[in-house]
């Protein structure tokens, strides 16, 4: 393998034994286990990884971890494609493919960047000012245009092949980052007795640790507290999996990242896995972000943050650079500098501060470095790489310019205090660190490390052992002994660190400088959302798009806020920081929705018939959770042709249907018959046993919850049964009474639907077919009249019998346990051969009901009263029902309510459409009507269409014309208002 | 390690005491059962090839392979005293062991069944694929499942989904 122009021959994290290959655009490159894709492609030598987001400027990496916000590829290839990856959060592994984005016909030459030409004409609030004219809705029109030229990667339409989980984990105590603090928190909980999760968004454990050189003593520490964890079975450790939001109660989202290349490896292994994790207690040790400097072309390739430099060099073994300035305004990047220096280049720090200590000074001085104090820079040089620096004295004189060909840049450390704000608590400013750090926490939760301004790793790790024991005595453990091993620990030396907020040379910024390189914010929109009144960092966050990036504004929120800090001439404290949420980096969809999607998206509900239904014909079709017979092929090949033959087996012989799906209560108790009295409309106190009563209920505020029949078959035994749609409802109504409202009766309720397999025979030859199969019980008119019940015993298991018909047929319905269901039906169907006994789907069985004018789902929408659905009369006069009060309302009472009508087709060729709007035949076809169509078939007995719908004033207009528009298809169809029952209306052929 | 069973051949039943007559109730169970209730919710104790869960103050699962007692306590309780639900025909029952069968339940139950926290003879009713589900920790490595009859198709191919990785196997 030959050599990378930037590669060492030696040192870093990198395994030089496992070479990888992989491409960008299609061109092949090398790198090894253990490198990022950034670290890669920088080895390689690409320093052009994409172009900005609006001007289309040449960009490259400004950081090496998930803060970065121009290195965003968009890896995989077909189903797999992901855009907006950050590279630098990328593990390398072989056959990996990754593009660049944004770049129009591509990154390296891209024509978009005319924009950069344009930028006077792009500030911030360009679009809203410009495209909303000439009309109203012009914005729509220029959309498409913009955001193709402006934006991130793509997503593909091709469905991904890969699995993604989701999981619940808990644990005593939850360490969120695995650096020095962490990891010491974690030992000490651990030690303590807890069961510790430890997290890590990286692959390895040591967090800023890992950018240290191999031979550091932090090292030392860092590998021997990783192998102590290791050894602990109360700590589990989650690798590549970042902590995304915080949540009320200490719940905690994870989402763990599969270890690269494997997860079409293992049968059923996920490429992502989200874990909704609760904690007793939570140590954050979140760590701390280096800030950018903002100076004039800040965002060409080659400046980068000066810790990003020392991680390239020391974790990855990739100089960046023969001749390098470091900017800053603090301590630590005189240590990225120190180790820079190391490398061999010939580095130059340029600090701001007109003194630091004479331990900065002499490491400086003994690591060659040259040393520009009360300086900074202006201006980088260079368009697709950076050339140079503009130096100029804080004091004022001619500015000066040094050669480079990497600029490093660190204007201090933001504490990472994301999480710690998700659930509202707000971060306070410390001005000794000139950064944010969290504000109160809630109980059980614990900061330690760099989120707390700590940035001496001896420090930080004693900050980690005492929280991670004050998180485990949260937890309830005894916390004993503190973090690891002590004396490894004293062998570290403190790490000083001060800073001092940025400071800018006097006169104007030549060049752009970016405040946010992801969304392409620059001071000039900065101070142009100050000038229009955008002063809030709220508004000046909306109006400029600052930190609304992918990267969230992780390297541009503090910037900014310092920035309008001076413009408004206020501290920064009183500006504060905009409203920190989840997630805290991007999480894919596929990774939210985990297995719930194809198959798996909802469970299915299906009948104890619905093999029998499957086997003989009948296609189903999903009625809410269930999958039910909706016709069967004996009728027909398609529902229009079937379920008229199925409906004329009812009406002229007999039919059977399953009936399972509605909703089954047993109701056992001494106040039985009071409780459902209550709840009824209609009288149940006196309900004799062996009768069963069709009962309507009613929400508080008198709109129709649902309807169904109930059998008393006992003193204090009722089954109540419900529609299939508001069986759930029914089921928490009656509960919530039972709980709330009238504790003091002695009653109780249980859901049986999924007890019971329910059948409904129903036709003329339904009394007969019954007494053949079920021979020795007295199926006649005496023995068993219209709205009977019996529960029989037949093969040792009950059988109940419900006379009751919903076809407007002699019918019964049937009601066996489950398992027993497909025996007595087809014993059923045996009987009634003879007859011509047919199975009957739900199209038929909805038809049915329509010619018979009862109501059903479509009409009991809990929008309509007693009243509009003509059942006004059943309620008892003289006794009290849930619902009672309100129906009294005037509202409620106004004749032209929308209520239960019949409606005639007077076109015999025309359908009437389910939907369809209601006018009057003098109306002009406009508007909302003055009613619509709820349900609708064909009459297999009237030889035309027919519908129930709601009309205003309802049955007043019988007889009158209407139109019935639907405007979808574009048809208007003349039909007229009648009565909704269509057959049978004195009942003769029920009460046979 | 997962392995998934279903397991037939079982009676369940739903008893309600009602409160005014509750310590009558709870003497004709104890009586029958042959052991006093378990004192805290949703705690089961076992008696031969019985099990009794108590799911509220005044409610209960029994689980029985032989209903023989079941019988005598349905024949002799008082009306006003409680009332029993069958439901053998409506549930499920499923037998998940193995080693990975606290990971599998972890990818649908929000419940830490961690033994220190869901110990043996633990139960909960809780939630599996957006449907209600019964959990018995059974064994050290051992849960039963009661599943609604209706969806169990669906929650069984679920639950054969999320043990995949395990190399599910079961009958």
């Amino acid at each position: 393998m030959k050599s990378l122009p930037h590669r060492l021959a030696d040192g870093g994290r990198i395994a030089r034994d496992t070479p990888l290959s992989f491409t960008l655009e299609g061109r092949s490159f090398s790198g090894f286990a253990g490198d990022t894709l950034a670290s890669a492609l920088l080895a390689n030598g690409l320093t052009l990884i994409g172009r900005s987001f609006k001007y289309h400027r040449p960009r490259g990496f400004v950081a090496a971890g998930c803060e970065e916000p121009n290195g965003l590829l968009t890896l995989g290839e077909a189903g797999r494609t992901t855009p907006n990856i950050a590279a630098t959060m990328t593990e390398l592994h072989e056959g990996l493919h990754a593009r660049r984005q944004n770049g129009m016909p591509s990154v390296d030459f891209d024509l978009m960047a005319i924009n950069s030409w344009l930028a006077p004409l792009l500030g911030a609030g360009f679009y809203y000012k410009t495209f909303m004219g000439p009309r109203r809705g012009s914005w729509m029109f220029y959309e498409p245009f913009i955001r193709r030229a402006a934006g991130l990667g793509r997503a593909v339409h091709e469905r991904d092949p890969d699995r993604y989980e989701t999981r619940y984990e808990f644990a005593d105590v939850l360490v969120i980052g695995a650096g020095a603090a962490g990891l010491s928190a974690a030992f000490a909980a651990g030690n303590a007795g807890a069961r510790v999760l430890l997290v890590e968004q990286d692959s390895l454990l040591g967090g800023q640790l890992l950018s240290r050189r191999l031979d550091d003593a932090g090292e030392t520490w860092r590998a021997g507290v990783e192998k102590a964890l290791a050894t602990c079975t109360n700590i589990r450790i989650l690798r590549r999996t970042t902590a995304f939001g915080l949540y009320d109660g200490n719940m905690v989202g994870l989402m763990t990242r599969h270890a690269p290349g494997q997860p079409q490896g293992v049968r059923g292994e996920a490429r992502e896995v989200i874990t909704t994790l609760c904690a007793k207690s939570i140590v954050f040790a979140t760590g701390a972000i280096e800030r950018p400097l903002v100076f004039g072309d800040n965002d060409r390739p080659g400046v980068m943050l000066a810790s990003a430099a020392q991680t390239y060099l020391n974790r990855y073994a990739v100089a960046l650079g023969q001749r390098i300035v470091v900017a800053t305004n603090n301590d630590s990047a005189w240590s990225s500098a120190a180790e820079l220096a190391r490398s061999g280049a010939a580095v130059t720090i340029v600090d701001q501060r007109s003194e630091v200590s004479t331990t900065l000074l002499d490491g400086a001085r003994a690591a060659g470095i040259a040393v520009e104090l009360a300086s900074v820079v202006t201006r980088a040089l260079g368009r697709r790489r950076v050339r140079g620096a503009r130096i100029a004295a804080l004091a004022g004189g001619r500015e000066t310019t040094l050669a480079c060909d990497l600029l490093g840049m660190s204007g201090g450390w933001s504490c990472t205090v994301h999480l710690t704000s998700h659930t509202g608590i707000k971060p306070t400013y410390r001005a000794a660190i000139d950064s944010f750090v969290p504000g109160a926490l809630a109980g059980g939760q614990f900061g330690a490390g760099a989120i707390r301004g700590t940035f001496s790793l001896p420090q930080c790790i004693r900050e980690g052992s005492s929280a991670g024991a004050s998180a485990a005595q949260f937890a309830g453990f005894n916390a004993r002994a503190a973090g690891p091993d002590h004396a490894m620990t004293l062998a570290l030396t403190e790490e000083p660190y001060s800073t001092e907020p940025v400071r800018t040379a006097a006169g104007e910024v030549r060049g752009k400088a970016f405040v946010d390189f992801q969304s392409d914010v620059t001071t000039r929109d900065v101070s142009g959302a100050q000038q229009e009144g955008f002063e809030s960092v709220e508004h000046l966050k909306r109006y400029t798009t600052l930190g609304m990036g992918t990267d969230q504004g992780k390297t541009s929120n503090i910037n900014a806020i310092g920035l309008m800090s001076a413009l408004r001439g206020q501290a920064m404290a009183s500006i504060g920081t905009t409203t920190f949420r989840p997630p805290f980096t991007p999480i894919t969809i596929g990774a939210l929705a985990g297995r719930n999607v194809g198959q798996h998206f909802r469970p299915v509900r299906r009948s104890p018939l619905h093999d029998w239904h499957a086997s003989h014909g009948a296609t189903f079709i999903e009625a809410g959770p269930w999958l039910r017979a909706w016709y069967y092929r004996w009728a027909g090949d398609t529902v229009a042709s079937a379920y008229i033959k199925e409906m004329l087996a009812v009406r002229n012989a007999v039919g059977i249907s399953d009936v399972s799906t509605l909703g089954k209560i047993d109701v056992q108790g001494p106040d039985a018959a009071e409780f459902l009295n209550r709840v009824y409309v209609n009288g149940f106190a006196k309900l004799p046993v062996g009768k069963a009563r069709y009962g309507v209920m009613l929400n508080d505020d008198a709109t129709v919850l649902d309807d169904g029949t109930t059998a008393r078959f006992g003193e204090t035994r009722y089954f109540l049964t419900t529609t299939t749609a508001q069986a759930g409802e029914v089921m928490s109504h009656l509960e919530f009474l039972q709980q709330a409202a009238w504790p003091e009766l002695q009653v109780q309720f249980i859901s049986v639907t999924d007890e019971w397999a329910g059948m409904s025979v129903a036709g003329p030859k339904a009394r007969a077919t019954l007494e053949l199969a079920l021979p020795g019980h007295d199926f006649s008119a005496a023995g068993l009249p219209h709205m009977g019940c019996r529960e029989l015993i037949i093969e040792g298991a009950p059988l109940r019998v419900l006379r009751l018909s919903f076809s407007g047929e002699l019918a019964y319905e049937l009601y066996v346990p489950a398992d027993r269901g497909v025996r007595l039906w087809e014993r059923l169907l045996e009987s009634g051969a003879g007859f011509g006994i047919k199975p009957y789907g739900l199209e038929a069985l909805a038809s049915l009901r329509i010619e018979k004018g009862h109501v059903a789902g479509l009409e009991l929408d809990h929008r309509n009263t007693l009243d509009d659905l003509g059942l006004g009369r059943m309620a008892g006069k003289d006794k009290a029902y849930v619902g009672r009060e309100l129906r009294e309302r005037s509202e409620l009472k106004d004749p032209n309510r929308w209520s239960l009508v019949g409606i005639e087709g007077l076109e015999p060729d025309a359908r009437l459409r389910g939907g369809a709007i209601l006018f009057a035949a003098t109306d002009p076809i406009r508007g909302h009507g003055r009613g619509y169509i709820t349900s609708v078939t064909w009459s297999t007995v009237l030889g035309r269409f027919i519908a129930l719908g709601l009309y205003q004033g309802g049955l007043a207009h019988q007889n009158e014309e209407i139109a019935c528009a639907f405007p979808l298809k574009n048809e208007i169809v003349r039909a007229r208002i009648v009565s909704p029952v269509f057959v049978d209306a004195q009942g003769e052929r029920m009460h046979v | 390690m997962f392995e998934m069973t279903e397991l037939r051949g079982w009676h369940l039943a739903h008893l309600t005491a009602f409160s005014a007559q509750r310590e009558e109730f709870g003497r004709c169970l104890a009586d029958c059962f042959g052991v006093d209730p378990p004192a805290p919710r949703y705690r089961s104790v076992t008696q031969g090839s019985s099990r009794l869960v108590r799911l509220t103050r005044d409610q209960y699962w029994w689980i029985a392979a032989d209903n023989t007692n079941l019988r005598r306590f349905a024949s002799q309780l008082p009306a006003t005293a409680g009332a029993i639900t069958h439901l053998s025909a409506g549930r499920v029952r499923l037998l998940l062991t193995g080693s990975d069968s606290r990971e599998v339940l972890a990818k649908g139950i929000a419940i830490d069944l961690h033994p220190g926290q869901f110990a043996v003879g633990q139960c909960a009713q809780t939630g599996l694929h957006h449907t209600g589900v019964f959990l018995e920790r059974v064994g050290a490595d051992a849960y039963e499942l009661f599943i609604q009859r209706t969806f169990a198709a669906s929650i069984i191919e679920w639950l054969q989904d999320a043990s995949l990785v395990y190399g599910v196997s079961g009958t």
